[in-house]
């Protein structure tokens, strides 16, 4: 079977030949693969880098999908200051910390108005230049494998990445008009941007905003409620319109149990990452709880086995994944997050050769 | 309603005009400084903390919370005695070298300042010698390390190995997504606390015993 098929027909609640994976890597891991393996391991300049790079690699161990997005406009690629920090066309500037490059300047850290937000262009969303790699990959890989286009920043992540994080919550508790602007203009941005890889023929939307924390939601349920369900919705109903088929994929991080039947309301159709260490993100209650609905990718921890455990101890994490969620299709593994740097090579391949293992239907779990 | 239970109801609901309001009127009509502390600002954040813990409120709530406090603070803080503010202890907190995530150790340090305690909040991406530094210059009873990555939590353990000489006089206490109180016992921590309500319980304890 091909990987395309594989994977779709997991996330239409099909069995497929076996379960489907779909993992991505951080650049130092990637480096690591790519010079064992004789593959490129450069990473994508884009605002989710590590979510369309690594392709190759990726597709030799044994990925089934591949990752799409928009690339930055011909205009404007993100540029080394003199001090070595980078700026994106956003206007955000990364510093290195670490393994990690981080936001140190957010281009609406002073803002308090919709007056001073209208000082602030977003970038264009169909720029030239924007889709050229998307298109690129697009040509390569369609048929093959199924095509996830990725916008996982899609409503209140790329919002408070403009404004931070502490500063945006205050000022969405306290109302702030601006705040209802700035969501409305970012939906708008990432809605042109997802109608765009639809066209170019995404089989899957990957959606997500970050609303949960290890011990439960960041901001109240009411409150999701209130301001990003409608604009969730409106975005997932705008992509279903150009094509009824395109699957919604979404991710958020963390324990995110009181809003799980609100995101199936709205649309969403494949839940991601399920963190197995999060409270009460349990895939296998979900499995009873949602599975004639929705489909699910993720579950591999990445806060314990994967890291710090043995090979042995991998394939056990994926055999109980597996047996959660696999029965009747339905489940695409796949790591809680991109592989850290301290996860081993040894351990990544004992993950894909796992799902080989104990992921082929019909399954003897 | 009294004056510092209304306080304490602003405080809750995260009003930093009618915080800073009522501890003016509070001190105009005489109150002293430490009861507006005490019985009006903390038990607010006494509340928030339980609240929060129990996922009554979340983090936005705690944050407007804290903020004012801060705004009742920043007025009778520079009122208040050398006894007063020597009651609870100095707790210095930070996140470990590497780590950026904040949100989680800001939220342990404005429950600990709304519990008493005079907090040095030392940032994030903080190197062992950093806090070897932090506790040299400002003889903390608590440090507070915060790790939200596997790639960062054995900096943790790094740092409580550099703090090897001070340990009789100060008391780690870590915490943060992955941390586990398995993972605090082995690398020689004194206690481990999962969320910021819990942060308080846990250094009050340590300072008990
Ligand atoms: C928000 C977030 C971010 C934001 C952080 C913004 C900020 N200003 O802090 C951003 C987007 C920048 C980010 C970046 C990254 N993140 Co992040 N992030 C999260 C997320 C979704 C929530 C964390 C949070 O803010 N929680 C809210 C607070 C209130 O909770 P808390 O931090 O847990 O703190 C509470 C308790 O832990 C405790 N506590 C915390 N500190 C302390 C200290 C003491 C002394 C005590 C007693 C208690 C205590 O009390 C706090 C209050 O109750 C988590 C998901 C999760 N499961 O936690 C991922 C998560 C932590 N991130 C993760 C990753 C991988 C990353 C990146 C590495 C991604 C990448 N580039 O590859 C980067 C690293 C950046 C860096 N250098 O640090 C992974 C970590 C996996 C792992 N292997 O450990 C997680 C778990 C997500 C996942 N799906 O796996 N992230």
């Amino acid at each position: 079977m091909l990987a395309r098929e594989r994977f779709l027909r997991a996330i239409n609640l099909q069995e497929p030949d076996r379960v489907p994976v779909f993992a991505n890597l951080t650049p130092q891991v990637a480096e690591k693969l790519g010079k064992k393996m004789g593959l490129p391991y450069e990473a994508e300049d884009s605002f989710l880098s590590t979510r369309i790079s690594h392709t190759e690699i990726l597709l030799e161990l044994g990925n089934d999908a591949v990752g799409i997005g928009p690339g930055r406009a011909i205009s404007s690629p993100t540029v080394e200051l003199p001090d070595g920090k980078l700026k994106d066309e956003f206007g955000m500037v990364y510093q290195r910390f670490g393994y990690y490059d981080e936001a140190v300047v957010r281009p609406l850290a002073g803002v308090t108005t919709t007056d001073e937000l209208d000082q602030y262009q977003l970038p264009d969303p169909l720029a030239p230049g924007r889709f050229d790699l998307a298109e690129k990959m697009v040509s390569k890989y369609k048929g093959q494998y199924a095509i996830v286009g990725d916008l996982e920043a899609t409503v209140f992540e790329l919002s408070w990445n403009l404004v931070g994080l502490e500063k945006f919550l205050m000022d969405l508790t306290m109302g702030e008009d601006y705040i209802t602007e700035l969501l409305k203009r970012v939906a708008a941005y990432n809605t042109a941007i997802g109608v765009r890889l639809i066209e170019l023929g995404a089989d899957v939307l990957w959606l997500g905003d970050d609303f949960g924390t290890q011990q439960g939601m960041m901001i109240s349920p009411d409150l999701y409620r209130h301001v990003f369900k409608p604009l969730q919705r409106n975005v997932i109903a705008a992509f279903k319109g150009v094509n009824p088929q395109v699957k919604i994929a979404y991710h958020s991080c963390g324990s995110i149990v009181p809003i799980i039947d609100d995101l199936i309301e709205i649309g969403v159709e494949i839940l991601n990452p399920v963190q197995p260490q999060a409270k009460g993100m349990d895939l296998g209650v979900f499995k009873q709880k949602y599975g004639d609905r929705i489909a699910f990718m993720g579950g591999v921890d990445v806060q314990g086995v994967l890291p710090n455990g043995t090979p042995e101890e991998v394939a056990s994490e994926v055999k109980k994944r597996i047996a959660a969620a696999g029965r009747g299709g339905g489940y695409v593994l796949a790591p809680a997050h991109n592989i850290q740097p301290d996860t081993s090579i040894e351990n990544i391949y004992a993950m894909y050769d796992a799902v080989r293992e104990y992921g082929t239907y019909p399954l003897s779990l | 309603m009294s004056l510092l239970e209304e306080m304490s109801e602003w405080v809750i609901s995260g009003n930093a005009n009618k915080v800073k309001a009522l501890v003016e009127q509070a001190l105009a009509e005489g109150v002293a400084p430490a009861s507006i502390v005490n019985e009006g600002l903390i038990p607010g954040m006494t509340v928030i903390g339980a609240k929060f813990k129990v996922n009554e409120v979340y983090v936005p709530e705690v944050l407007i919370a804290a903020r004012a406090m801060h705004a009742g603070m920043a007025v009778v803080k520079p009122l208040l005695s050398v006894s007063d503010t020597k009651e609870k202890g100095i707790a210095v907190i930070g996140t470990v070298k590497g780590d950026l995530h904040d949100i989680g150790k800001n939220l342990v340090g404005m429950m600990l300042e709304g519990a008493g305690y005079t907090v040095i909040d030392i940032g994030i991406d903080v190197p062992p010698e950093k806090f070897l530094q932090a506790v040299q210059e400002h003889k903390p009873q608590i440090v507070g390390l915060s790790a939200l990555l596997t790639t960062t939590m054995t900096n943790m353990k790094a740092t409580i190995e550099l703090l090897k000489p001070y340990r009789d006089q100060v008391k780690i206490m870590i915490g943060g997504a992955p941390i586990t109180p398995k993972f605090a016992d082995e690398i020689g921590a004194d206690g481990y606390a999962a969320d910021a309500a819990s942060a308080v319980d846990c250094a009050n304890n340590l300072l008990a015993s």
